[in-house]
């Protein structure tokens, strides 16, 4: 408590104070001019509390302690997120300061804060659905990546259906939002690497159906930076199941053939990346191998001509020339029968065989012709 | 015993180290004057001497002016950088291909810790900047982040040779970040231990010094591994007892374990007069905490120093550990410091000197880039800088001067000429790097 200076509110005064503005804020009567100045006030009042300002220094552990729990008590967090948008601009960045810093709050190994937003997770829901508004969006978003750094509240956004919301937010044409969104959906796949390899296994399907849309998305950006995820994703040794999962399906490979052959040279640089843990892999299914040696002598001659201008990149050449051998020596698949057996004996076999041919066929009419 | 014979034992003596605090500008350091002086015997008084090496010469590799020796290995020295074009300080290692044949497996280990560190980038590993090689020399220098200091030079200096619990825990909390993403790159350190961990000015844990890590293929099944070539204080039970095969992420929580245990106790928690009977301790693998070890550290080290590697934690298991998500309360007060660091208003920056002689040398004085560096500020703050300010240069200013010397210093080769040849990999390039001898000739700049 300062010695001197006008009498200070204490934070039970000053939260119900915000409660009863924000009250009449989301009431939105003709007072509202009025409210929103209250609100702004006293969430001013309260950041100064919990950071301190050019006069006093932050408040103790206690005050800090009383505040948050007056913001439990209050449900104040979820009706500040409800109402953001009604909130004036600097009001905004304070919610987003208070909100990260009751967030931080630990008391020894526990964080209250943690656990009371794990009781209500619709504070979760809300902020992810921040992104629809662009006032609001970034404000939002650094609220979310806040909350993602803990394991149980990533865990709750992962597991939610609001989550796949985000290959939506990746895309969106204002450019500042949509990187944000990036960011925030980086973080939560990649943050707590035991909580995202299981939840990318999961829901494997459902995953990457949608992960496919943002490779073929129309713009660039989205398509460079989610290829580049998913590049860091396939090669984290934790993804490992995931990683042989995608690259034993052909439709995946032959994308990133796609890619290799795209107009901007950091797609082709970024496909390659992916593309080679299909051509590495010792255990090639039949249909990869069977892409793969359709397009043999177009792929080593593309190969040999691939960014030949990275001289320096020592790693990157010798990879390449690892994969130029490798496809150089790819054999036909056989089996436990002859080559001939297989066939013609088992017409499911050669059906998949000629869809796969047709396949390729159909990308070699499209720009994968490697010439 | 002559006078001729006193001449020759004071001879070194009088090259290597002299002048007092009064004289102390490098060009009165010149023959003449030293000769017309006084013939005698010149007394000094002890605390009047200032221990000089010989003249430094200014060395350039590429874009980078050479320092002071930062340390050395076995491999080679390992010297302080400055980036001309960007004004950052690195560190260079400097390896000399004749003493790496030497050393077995010594040019295999190096190819093998160059192409690791080109595929990493996380804030607690150490950055490889770029890789030069200079074939005439048969000397490669791998240019990395600067690191004002390790932990176990830390702990050698600091009372009791420990680290109060409370930095140990941020050091501790860094190095697991940084092994967690080495082992999501399927990277095994393989030798972590309080001297591969380096400090970044801002206080920044660097895991460092991957010459025996071991990256395991994209599409093994697990992380078995068949070689260790690590310290042995730090190596777990299995590798003592001479296992074929062994969990590679495994060795890593082991000798993080003893590391820690290390930091906090300044002991190693197994000891033995040479390795034999150290492998011997180590594989009964039978530990006893100290006292003053208590809880939750204690549940913490004993269980990443579990003598089975099944049994011991995984890195999840460490992250949710209460000691690791307790944040122990500062203690200012009990803080070790970097040697020298804490005082030292340069931060042991040593390329300032060897810049400040060199234009001393061609007759510039420190006087002019004062005065740029009022311009300068007068010209673009509208501030003035006072003349107490310049006394005790706060850490912009000290920033600012260093900006102003390095760009003389870059102004005056470009005016004499010489161009900057870069290095490149290939066999055939020039002699890349000037070493500007006996600056005092080119006073009449």
């Amino acid at each position: 408590m300062p010695l001197f200076g006008k009498s200070q509110k204490s934070p039970t005064e000053v939260v119900k104070a915000l409660k009863e503005a924000l009250t009449a804020l989301e009431r939105g009567d003709k007072k509202s001019d009025k409210a929103q100045e209250d609100v702004s006030k006293n969430l001013l009042l309260i950041k100064n509390m919990l950071y301190g300002n050019s006069e006093s220094e932050p408040q103790t552990d206690i005050v800090v302690a009383q505040v948050a729990q007056e913001f439990y008590n209050n449900n104040l967090l979820y009706s500040l997120i409800c109402n953001l948008n009604k909130i004036d601009f600097e009001g905004k960045k304070d919610v987003a300061q208070v909100f990260n810093n009751i967030l931080r709050r630990q008391i020894g190994t526990r964080s209250p804060t943690v656990e009371y937003i794990c009781t209500k997770p619709e504070i979760l829901f809300t902020l992810v659905c921040g992104y629809e508004l662009q006032e609001i969006a970034l404000n939002c978003g650094s609220m979310l990546r806040e909350c993602a750094r803990y394991e149980a509240l990533a865990k709750i956004l992962l597991n939610s259906e609001d989550f796949f919301n985000f290959f939506r937010y990746v895309e969106v044409s204002t450019f500042d939002i949509a990187s944000d969104a990036f960011s925030t959906f980086k973080e939560l796949l990649t943050r707590h690497k035991i909580i995202c390899s299981e939840f990318l296994e999961q829901n494997y399907e459902k995953v990457f159906k949608h992960y496919q849309r943002l490779l073929n998305s129309e713009n660039y950006v989205t398509r460079r930076q989610s290829l580049k995820l998913l590049g860091e994703l396939l090669l984290d040794r934790h993804n490992f199941t995931v990683m042989t999962r995608y690259i034993s399906n052909p439709d995946n490979l032959k994308l990133m053939m796609n890619m290799l052959k795209e107009k901007s040279r950091n797609i082709q640089f970024e496909a390659f990346h992916v593309f080679k843990v299909f051509v590495a892999n010792p255990n090639k299914p039949k249909p990869i191998l069977d892409i793969l040696l359709r397009n043999q002598e177009k792929l080593v001659d593309f190969l040999s001509r691939f960014h030949t201008d990275r001289s320096e990149d020592e790693q990157f050449n010798d990879e390449k020339a690892y994969l130029i051998k490798q496809i150089k020596e790819l054999k036909p698949f056989l089996s436990s029968s002859t080559v001939t057996g297989t066939s013609v004996a088992s017409p499911a076999n050669i059906n998949t065989f000629s869809t796969s041919y047709r396949s390729i066929d159909n990308v070699n009419d499209k720009p994968i012709i490697f010439d | 015993m002559n006078v001729a014979t006193l001449e020759k034992l004071l001879k070194p003596l009088s090259i290597s180290l002299f002048i007092c605090k009064e004289v102390s500008s490098p060009w009165m350091n010149d023959e003449k004057d030293g000769v017309s002086n006084d013939m005698g015997f010149h007394r000094v008084e002890s605390d009047q001497i200032i221990y000089r090496n010989k003249k430094k010469r200014c060395k350039l590799i590429g874009k980078y002016v050479m320092g002071d020796v930062l340390g050395e290995g076995s491999y080679g020295k390992v010297k302080e950088l400055l980036d001309m074009e960007t004004l950052c300080r690195r560190a260079v290692k400097i390896l000399k291909k004749r003493k790496l044949r030497r050393i077995p497996n010594g040019e295999q280990n190096v190819d093998r810790e160059i192409r690791l560190l080109k595929r990493l980038k996380h804030r607690n590993v150490i950055e490889l900047v770029e890789v030069l090689i200079n074939e005439e020399k048969q000397k490669m220098y791998l240019i990395m982040e600067y690191c004002i200091g390790g932990l176990q030079d830390m702990l050698e200096n600091s009372p009791g040779r420990t680290f109060p619990q409370w930095q140990a825990h941020g050091y501790f909390l860094q190095l697991i970040d940084g092994l967690e993403y080495l082992h999501s790159k399927g990277i095994i350190h393989k030798d972590i231990k309080p001297g591969n961990l380096l400090l970044t000015l801002d206080g920044t844990l660097k895991i460092s010094d991957f010459g025996v890590a071991e990256a395991l293929e994209m599409f093994a099944s697990d992380d078995t591994c068949f070689t260790t070539q690590g310290s042995p204080a730090f190596q777990p039970p299995e590798i003592a007892n001479g296992a074929e095969s062994f969990s590679g992420f495994k060795i890593d929580i082991w000798s993080s374990g003893v590391t820690l245990y290390y930091l906090i106790t300044g002991e190693y928690p197994f000891k033995g007069d040479n390795v034999y009977r150290l492998f011997e301790s180590i594989g009964q693998g039978f530990i006893s905490l100290p006292e003053l070890i208590v809880e939750p550290l204690r549940s913490l080290l004993d269980g990443m120093l579990k003598k089975e590697p099944g049994d011991r934690f995984t890195l999840q298991q460490i992250r949710h550990h209460p000691w690791f998500i307790s944040q122990p309360r500062k203690e200012p007060n009990s803080i070790v410091f970097i040697e020298k660091f804490k005082s030292e208003k340069y931060k042991r920056e040593t390329i300032l000197f060897v810049i400040d002689d060199y234009l001393l040398g061609l007759g510039i004085l420190w006087i002019t880039s004062i005065l740029t560096l009022k311009k300068l500020f007068d010209r673009s703050i509208g501030m003035k800088v006072e003349k107490s300010d310049l006394k005790l240069p706060n850490k912009s200013i000290c920033n600012l001067m260093l900006n102003c010397k390095v760009l003389f210093f870059i102004h005056y080769l470009k005016v004499r000429s010489f161009s900057f040849v870069n290095f490149s990999r290939t066999a055939k390039c020039k002699v890349p790097m000037y070493s500007i001898a006996n600056p005092k000739k080119k006073k009449n700049l």
